[in-house]
């Protein structure tokens, strides 16, 4: 069988020969012991004998140009054989080729599962003659494949260099390694029917609402003071700043009733009642629970109501009639530690009001610089059914009514 | 439960189903009076008379001939043949009778029979008494080999034999005949084709059958003190063979070593190494190995026997190759 004959020790330094001179050429006989070229070694340059009987089917070795110890010389076999696998194209400086020796081509660089037969011992192919070939086990190619793993990347520590079980799993564990401890994936959680509300109102309102923003920065203190003395006065109401600024919003809707109005296509709808929407925060969202006809309910009446609905709200308890029909709606941040903040108007509403948080300020009184509470509003207008200088006389009554509270007793 | 010997549990087999089935009967050489050469049927003749339990001249080929009559006409015989080894003599009624009628009447007789004896290396019995027959007799279609190694698989395996309609090869071993092993107190049935997992293990699959078992599951222990667990696949029956069960194990362990006491050449270990790579090449981590006995006839010298059969050491090796160990 056509074989390769390999560059032999000729001394025992040596670590590769040059073949200075060829003494056969493709197509000749040889015996053993025939000297078939001359080689250079590190020593001199010493005769190289043939060490079995065949012909020449190929002379790889150039003349001149070194190859290593063990690398392939020539090719040695019967007259008209295949060049065996790995064989490269002929040598440019050989003697003419038989028609017989195509030359076969370089070896693939793909890697090659190897069969798994009784022998281990690597294929001849000599250091530097084809590109690298992957001797891989069946199950660490598979395994490779699944876990993304470049092949070549990994090195095999079966026999041949052979890529095994083992190798991948240590490849795939220094992967894991190296990856982050915790992926940070995101998750996907089920829209409740709340957040779609939420989403698909307010994506409405926004969208469709022209809205403009009037900021005011009020005065509290009176209101502070009012609370207190509430507190002092009636400590099981529980009134809180909140409902003193929805029995303000009340009157100031009175005050100024175009703006107790809805946009529609047909027309601007005047309401006649005032229905003050307070906005809930939720776990999973926010609600407005109405409080109906708030211009006539005392402060301890809207104080008891919205503590009512809010609690029914967290409960998911509200009624449909007890969230809708309102005709403006307050929102409060203050308790979050927020500044100012503008809001969404809820449909069919005209108006929203944001409150922010009430935080002593120096502000100059009377051409003094004096610290006071200072609270800021901020109101969110249908540009459509209200104009700024109404939205602005609405925002001037309320903060009449929040500075003075004691005028909504008497005007 | 009791500890019976591997002879008793066949002798214990062969008395219930002769009491079950007055068709059964036994026949070989010194089986009566001599209450048999490895003393198997000891008590037998006494026990059911010469009716049932015969003297057969040395004559395997006659009283094997003999045997497939009596079953073509509807009785079940069990036929002895000393050692295997002998059982070449009635060749030809194993190649071209037992196994072929059933085939070519068509179906129109069923030859349920069973032929038993030793099987493979004792010790220092020499080329003629000492070969492995299983490789030879699994290779031909028409009947069930089966090569129990326990008393409890040699019990449950040989009712099961003398029950079923086919001529069954069961294979024994002188070696094996004192071992000792559990065997239930009621009836049982052990189905033909089951293999058996001797001993869980994860790292490698030893496939082996008969009495090569006890070197293995050695060997395995040899292996545990090394970190690696072996798992150690009975297979009982070598034909038909229990593929899946072949299967799902080196699946499991991607790796396969055949510890097979017979020749290598076209043996059963290399017919199990084809199926394996045929089917489940995929999961193997490393080619499939066999240990066998070296390609030679027996040995008579006891330390070349030795040396022939397959041993703890050359089975420690080549699970380590396949394991890259």
């Amino acid at each position: 069988m056509a074989h390769f004959a390999q560059m032999p020790k000729l001394t025992d330094t040596m670590e590769e020969g040059v073949i200075v001179k060829w003494m056969v050429k493709v197509g000749d006989t040889v015996s053993p012991g025939q000297q078939i070229a001359e080689v250079e070694t590190d020593k001199a340059v010493m005769p190289m004998e043939a060490f079995d009987a065949g012909t020449v089917l190929q002379l790889i070795a150039q003349e001149g140009k070194p190859v290593p110890l063990g690398g392939p010389i020539y090719v040695l076999g019967a007259p008209g054989e295949k060049l065996p696998e790995g064989s490269p194209a002929p040598a440019a400086t050989a003697a003419p080729q038989p028609a017989a020796a195509s030359a076969s081509p370089a070896q693939s660089a793909e890697p090659k599962a190897e069969k798994p037969d009784a022998k281990t011992e690597p294929p001849a192919v000599a250091p530097g003659i084809s590109a690298k070939r992957l001797l891989v086990s069946p199950i660490a190619g598979r395994m490779a494949a699944d876990a993304g793993i470049d092949l070549y990347t990994v090195t095999g520590s079966g026999p041949a260099g052979r890529i095994i079980k083992r190798d991948i799993e240590a490849a795939i564990q220094k992967k894991d390694a190296k990856a982050p401890a915790v992926s940070k994936a995101s998750t996907l959680k089920d829209l409740t029917m709340m957040r779609k509300t939420v989403a698909k109102r307010l994506s409405k309102a926004w969208s469709e609402i022209p809205h403009f923003f009037l900021e005011r920065e009020v005065d509290a203190t009176a209101m502070r003071q009012l609370q207190k003395t509430l507190k002092e006065e009636l400590p099981d109401a529980h009134i809180s700043l909140n409902d003193i600024l929805i029995k303000c919003s009340a009157y100031a809707l009175t005050k100024v009733p175009d703006c107790n109005v809805s946009w529609t296509e047909a027309g601007i709808e005047q309401h006649e009642a005032v229905h003050v929407s307070v906005a809930v925060a939720l776990e999973d969202g926010l609600i407005t629970p109405v409080v109906r006809n708030a211009d006539g309910k005392t402060v301890m009446a809207i104080a008891q109501e919205v503590r009512a609905l809010a609690q029914k709200a967290k409960e998911r308890r509200l009624q449909p009639e007890e969230y809708s029909g309102g005709t403006f709606s307050i929102s409060n941040l203050g308790m979050f530690g927020i500044d100012k903040f503008t809001a969404i108007i809820n449909p069919p509403e005209a108006m929203i009001l944001a409150v922010g948080k009430v935080e002593p300020k120096p502000v100059v009184v009377d051409g003094q610089v004096v610290v006071r509470d200072r609270l800021c509003l901020t109101l969110s207008c249908d540009h459509r059914v209200v104009d700024g200088a109404l939205g602005a006389k609405f925002l001037a009554e309320l903060t009449q009514a929040i500075e003075h509270p004691l005028r909504m007793l008497v005007v | 439960m009791a500890v019976l010997q591997y002879r008793e549990a066949l002798n214990q087999a062969m008395c219930e189903e002769m009491l079950r089935d007055e068709n059964v009967f036994l026949m070989g050489e010194e089986v009566g009076q001599y209450q048999g050469a490895y003393k198997v049927s000891q008590g037998m003749l006494e026990k059911f008379g010469e009716k049932r339990v015969i003297d057969t001249p040395i004559a395997e080929s006659g009283f094997a001939g003999l045997g497939i009559g009596a079953a073509l006409m509807g009785l079940r015989p069990i036929v002895e043949f000393m050692t295997w080894n002998f059982s070449a003599v009635a060749f030809d009624q194993i190649l071209n009778n037992s196994t072929k009628i059933r085939y070519m009447s068509g179906g129109q007789f069923t030859l349920p029979m069973v032929f038993r004896g030793g099987n493979g290396a004792a010790h220092m019995l020499g080329a003629q008494h000492s070969q492995a027959m299983d490789s030879l007799y699994a290779h031909l279609p028409g009947h069930i080999v089966t090569c129990p190694a326990t008393p409890y698989d040699a019990k449950g395996l040989l009712k099961a034999a003398i029950r079923d309609d086919n001529p069954v090869c069961f294979m024994e071993s002188e070696v094996l005949y004192g071992t000792k092993g559990e065997v239930p107190d009621g009836e049982y049935l052990i189905p033909l084709g089951k293999a058996d997992i001797k001993r869980p293990g994860k790292d490698v699959t030893i496939i082996v059958w008969g009495k090569a078992l006890f070197t293995v599951l050695e060997a395995a222990n040899r292996l545990a003190e090394m970190g690696i667990e072996a798992e150690v696949l009975d297979l009982r029956t070598v034909r038909p063979m229990d593929k899946q069960a072949i299967f799902t194990s080196v699946s499991k362990t991607n790796r396969a070593v055949v510890v097979q006491e017979g020749w290598p050449v076209a043996g059963l270990g290399a017919e199990i190494a084809c199926l394996i790579q045929e089917t489940i090449f995929d999961e193997l981590d490393a080619p499939v190995m066999r240990v066998t006995n070296e390609d030679v006839p027996m040995p008579y010298n006891k330390h070349m026997e030795k040396r022939v059969l397959p041993d703890v050491a050359r089975i420690v090796e080549a699970v380590k190759k396949v394991t890259y160990s």
